[in-house]
């Protein structure tokens, strides 16, 4: 069964506020991988029931390329990374240093770059998100899948037994001087896991 | 020729962006391996100067990073083991250093940083 969330105003002005701060250490420490500055747009924030994932980054069929790690400790769930197919091309570019051969030709090194980049920028927002809630959140290590976002969604539903019923959606976009990198970072935490968090923020109606 | 190196991360990726930081500064690397049962063996094949050594990897025969490094450790104690973490594995780190590791560096990170802490821990 669903646990039903709702967010009062205050709460989710909380949360969209640590997303803000996450999202400003994950540009730093995006910076730092490619050895080049890059800045973040302000992100969109949002707090939306999973069904809805597929469409909050352009619809089911959109061909994504996720990084998903699962989050173990005291707030258990998943974090999701979702690249659009020709965001990912420019990322595994960027990393390797090649010329793509096509927008949907991902190679080994290309998934392997694309893996520790989200796996990079998820330890960084859950490192900050870990400070400000004082819970211990310990990243999994990375995988990485490349389909529709519908089919993505299924697959962290059911594969990964992801028992969420909402996810706190952090829209980032990484910019530097040539190029942008559109993703989507997703918390998906368990039933249970989103009282946690807001209790330790002493935001908690419970 | 610099000193001889095993790198060793579950990353292709990685393991490449690693090698291609100490092969501009002059670092011989004599191996990569993607898991700690690989390190293990290639440790004892290749007798490398330098280690690096991910912290998180999946498990292959129950030995992951922390664990290579405690079979690295106690068939040469002086073994010379770099760990590279992910920020938020602070308590991992720790008990790599216990275990034998002597130095680390966290993820992302900037070419220097592991120059400097390949030569502290060659030099230490």
């Amino acid at each position: 069964m669903k646990e039903r969330i709702v967010l009062n105003e205050r709460q989710k002005d909380t949360l969209k506020e640590i997303g803000n701060i996450c999202a400003g250490n994950a540009a730093t420490a995006f910076s730092q991988l490619l050895d080049r500055t890059i800045n973040m747009n302000v992100p969109r924030v949002h707090f939306l029931p999973v069904e809805q994932v597929p469409d909050a980054v352009g619809g089911a069929s959109q061909l994504m390329v996720g990084v998903v790690l699962q989050v173990l400790g005291d707030a258990p769930g998943v974090i999701l990374l979702l690249f659009p197919q020709a965001d990912a091309r420019v990322l595994a570019d960027i990393l390797t240093g090649h010329k793509s051969r096509g927008k949907g030709i991902f190679t080994e090194m290309d998934q392997s770059a694309i893996k520790e980049a989200g796996s990079i920028v998820s330890a960084s927002y859950l490192t900050t998100f870990a400070h400000f809630t004082r819970l211990s959140l310990i990243p999994s290590t990375p995988g990485i899948v490349i389909d529709m976002a519908g089919a993505l969604m299924d697959y962290i539903l059911i594969e990964l037994a992801a028992a969420s019923a909402y996810a706190l959606l952090l829209d980032s976009e990484f910019v530097d001087a040539k190029k942008s990198v559109r993703g989507h970072f997703f918390l998906l935490p368990n039933p249970g896991s989103f009282q946690a968090i807001l209790k330790t923020l002493g935001e908690s109606d419970g | 020729m610099g000193a001889k190196v095993l790198v060793v991360d579950d990353a292709v990726f990685m393991r490449k962006m690693i090698g291609d930081i100490l092969k501009k500064e002059g670092y011989e690397v004599v191996g990569e391996a993607e898991n700690g049962k690989d390190a293990v063996d290639k440790y004892a094949a290749l007798k490398p100067e330098l280690v690096t050594m991910d912290i998180v990897m999946p498990k292959v025969d129950d030995i992951d990073g922390i664990g290579a490094v405690k079979i690295i450790i106690n068939s040469d104690p002086n073994a010379k083991i770099l760990m590279v973490s992910a920020m938020g594995q602070h308590a991992l780190v720790v008990e790599a250093i216990q275990s034998g590791a002597k130095d680390f560096v966290t993820k992302p990170f900037q070419p220097s940083r592991v120059v400097e802490a390949a030569k502290r821990v060659l030099e230490g």
